[in-house]
């Protein structure tokens, strides 16, 4: 995951393909979604265009199931641009 | 807003594939079941076997894994319900299903590791739940959650 904050949309596709040649779709989710389910970027500040973690996922397979799909039903996805 | 984004996706079959520390799915269209939808979801888990990539991070799924999955996904009667499920394997090597609707904002995910229970959760309209089964159990257990949201005969979408 990258910090995209202020980037503009040519930008982060350009780390998509520097990453993986054919990106076929990416996805947003907000720092504050993220605090929602009470996990924590790694870095905690990061600088447009770095890479960053999530943490401190719970132990319990249904409790991190439960924050992803939350997470997941949070994202904004974007389909490649053709 | 402090956006940051996922690049490590890939489709796996209608889905696309949010590579979280277990796999996120965006199901952006309507399926059309197959006439046997256990058949067609079972060759999906069978092909994590031969899929597994490897990246230095993530487990394989093993054999027992997938067997466990299958003989899951015998006991549930996917026909009764109106999409089949999206395949994955996590990082940790477990066997994941999950079933979305409504621009997936209603989930429903399966777990299933070598361990002796099955978690799920799910995201439905009149709320959250989540939990683990004895393997023996779960299906019984699981099919009663996902008839609530994903049943063929519901009208939701």
């Amino acid at each position: 995951m990258f910090n995209t904050t202020g980037m503009l949309p040519a930008s982060i596709w350009k780390i998509a393909v520097r990453l993986q040649s054919r990106p076929i779709a990416r996805a947003e989710l907000s720092e504050t979604a993220i605090q929602q389910e009470r996990l924590t970027l790694d870095p905690i500040k990061s600088e447009p265009g770095q890479h960053v973690n999530i943490l401190y996922w719970p132990t319990e397979r249904e409790d991190k199931l439960e924050r992803a799909l939350n997470l997941a039903s949070k994202a904004k996805v974007f389909q490649t641009p053709d | 807003m402090n956006a940051i984004f996922q690049l490590d996706d890939y489709r796996t079959g209608d889905a696309l594939h949010l590579y979280l520390p277990i796999p996120i799915f965006y199901s952006p269209t309507t399926q059309v079941l197959p006439d046997n939808p256990a058949t067609a979801t079972k060759h999906d888990i069978l092909d994590l076997l031969s899929n597994f990539e490897e990246d230095g991070e993530s487990d394989p799924v093993s054999k027992d894994t997938v067997l466990r999955a299958l003989a899951f996904v015998d006991e549930l009667n996917l026909g009764r319900f109106d999409r089949l499920p999206e395949v994955a394997a996590t990082p940790s090597g477990e066997v994941l299903l999950e079933w979305i609707k409504a621009n997936g904002k209603q989930r429903f995910a399966v777990c299933i590791s070598e361990d002796i229970s099955i978690s799920y959760a799910g995201i439905f309209q009149y709320g959250r739940i989540k939990g683990a089964e004895h393997y023996e159990n779960a299906a019984d257990v699981i099919q009663s959650q996902l008839s609530r949201a994903f049943s063929k005969y519901s009208s939701a979408v």
